[in-house]
């Protein structure tokens, strides 16, 4: 008996640092990525007011948080990268203002999963990593400043709506475009070899039942809107779909296997 | 009785013995020992601009012997062990620098920048915050670009090593618009 007792003693002491040094544990998918170009799979809303000025003034959405995925291979594209974005654009010129989720390798070849935001033309900023359980519905705004002179990008977090109390604003600076389109898409970076988020069981969702993807217009009012199909990259893998007439969004990659 | 209280107590050592090699892993992972790899921090010499977008800068830290509450590995380390990476070493291809990360979020918004930092009609997401600025290059080889434009980028409050930011540097792109 105690012979028995010493030898589990042994065990549980010997594989115990493993168990602490393993828990939650991500794959890191990688696949092969020959073209070197960015690939979209994208909803966009265009609105007017009376004077005929577009006046798309925001976009929310609560969007989920899907570890899924893969990458270009590490060693021969280090730099690759898939992101899951709502977003307010400049018709006529190259500006955008977005956030969302992004998949990126870290040096040595860790796959990331992180919330981003972006501005202008300038760099991705991704914080948050792995802050979230897999399909968790996380909330994003973006809209002008109470002047409507700039755009606040924010994260809502999980509680379920865009309460200023449980947003924290991510920037500030971007001033508002003359032309604003909203958007919505799913971004690859090295082309149809990578493998965009969500697969055809269990989708990426943007929006959903109770909490619908939404734009602002000049009218001051959030509510779903009318989404036009853009583009359609990579389609035989890269698969969209909207419901209710722009309520929902839903994305997915047929390679996933989860 | 005998045998009972016999068994009471190897029931005991068996749960200190598994509590202490979880503490051990646990302590290797924090403080970089066991298999970690360590990683030692230089200072920033000269202000490096990281996103000029944004006007995100990592300047030289204010004094010459800065005393964070974390070596450069344990704030890594830490990190990535909350972020739920498997590896507990930090790869050969990272390096670190010590410095003052200032990220601006724009003009003050108000009741909506709550919890940022306000400072002459400005709101900041850091200022002059001490930080590990974690950085490796993305480009292959054949690449062409300027080094500058082929780092990622990580940082990590040097006391705390909560994540501040991070910065992609990836060639611009947007979907087509309709």
């Amino acid at each position: 008996m105690r012979r028995r007792t010493v030898i589990i003693a042994v065990m549980l002491a010997t594989l115990s640092p493993l168990v602490s040094l393993t828990g939650n544990i991500p794959a890191a998918w990688a696949v092969t990525c020959d073209n070197i170009v960015h690939a979209f799979q994208a909803y966009n809303w265009t609105h007017t007011n009376s004077s005929g000025n577009d006046d798309v003034d925001g976009v929310r959405a609560p969007i989920e948080f899907r570890d899924d995925g893969a990458l270009c291979d590490y060693s021969a594209h280090p730099d690759s990268a898939d992101w899951i974005t709502i977003a307010v654009e400049a018709r006529y010129s190259s500006g955008i203002v977005q956030m969302g989720f992004v998949s990126y390798w870290l040096g040595g070849g860790n796959k990331e999963f992180c919330s981003v935001w972006a501005i202008g033309t300038g760099q991705p900023h991704f914080y948050d990593c792995y802050n979230y359980f897999n399909d968790t519905n996380v909330y994003f705004t973006i809209h002008p400043t109470s002047d409507g002179t700039h755009y606040v990008l924010a994260d809502c977090g999980t509680s379920g709506g865009y309460q200023v109390a449980d947003c924290t604003v991510k920037d500030n600076s971007q001033t508002v475009w003359a032309h604003p389109e909203g958007a919505a898409f799913a971004e690859a970076y090295y082309g149809c070899g990578l493998h965009i988020f969500g697969n055809s069981s269990d989708q990426q969702n943007v929006g959903t039942s109770n909490s619908h993807i939404q734009g602002l217009d000049d009218s001051g009012t959030w509510k779903a809107r009318s989404w036009g199909a853009n583009n359609n990259d990579c389609s035989s893998n890269y698969i969209k779909s909207e419901q209710n007439g722009g309520e929902t969004m839903k994305f997915y990659d047929t390679r996933n296997a989860r | 009785m005998r045998t009972r209280l016999r068994q009471h107590r190897t029931y005991v050592i068996v749960a200190l013995l598994g509590l202490a090699a979880l503490a051990g892993g646990l302590f290797a992972v924090l403080t970089g020992g066991g298999h970690a790899q360590a990683i030692s921090a230089t200072s920033v010499s000269t202000t490096i601009t990281v996103d000029p977008a944004v006007n995100e800068t990592f300047a030289p830290p204010a004094s010459a012997s800065p005393a964070p509450a974390m070596t450069a590995t344990q704030a890594f380390l830490k990190w990535m062990q909350d972020t739920g990476q498997a590896q507990t070493t930090i790869p050969s291809n990272i390096s670190a620098q010590l410095g003052l990360l200032t990220l601006p979020t724009g003009p003050d918004c108000g009741s909506e920048c709550q919890g940022l930092i306000i400072q002459n009609g400005m709101a900041y997401q850091a200022l002059n915050q001490l930080a590990y600025g974690y950085s490796w290059s993305v480009c292959p080889a054949s690449s062409t670009l300027p080094d500058v434009n082929c780092l990622r980028w990580i940082f990590l409050d040097a006391n705390t090593g909560h994540m501040i930011d991070g910065v992609l540097n990836l060639p611009a792109a947007r979907p087509p618009t309709s």
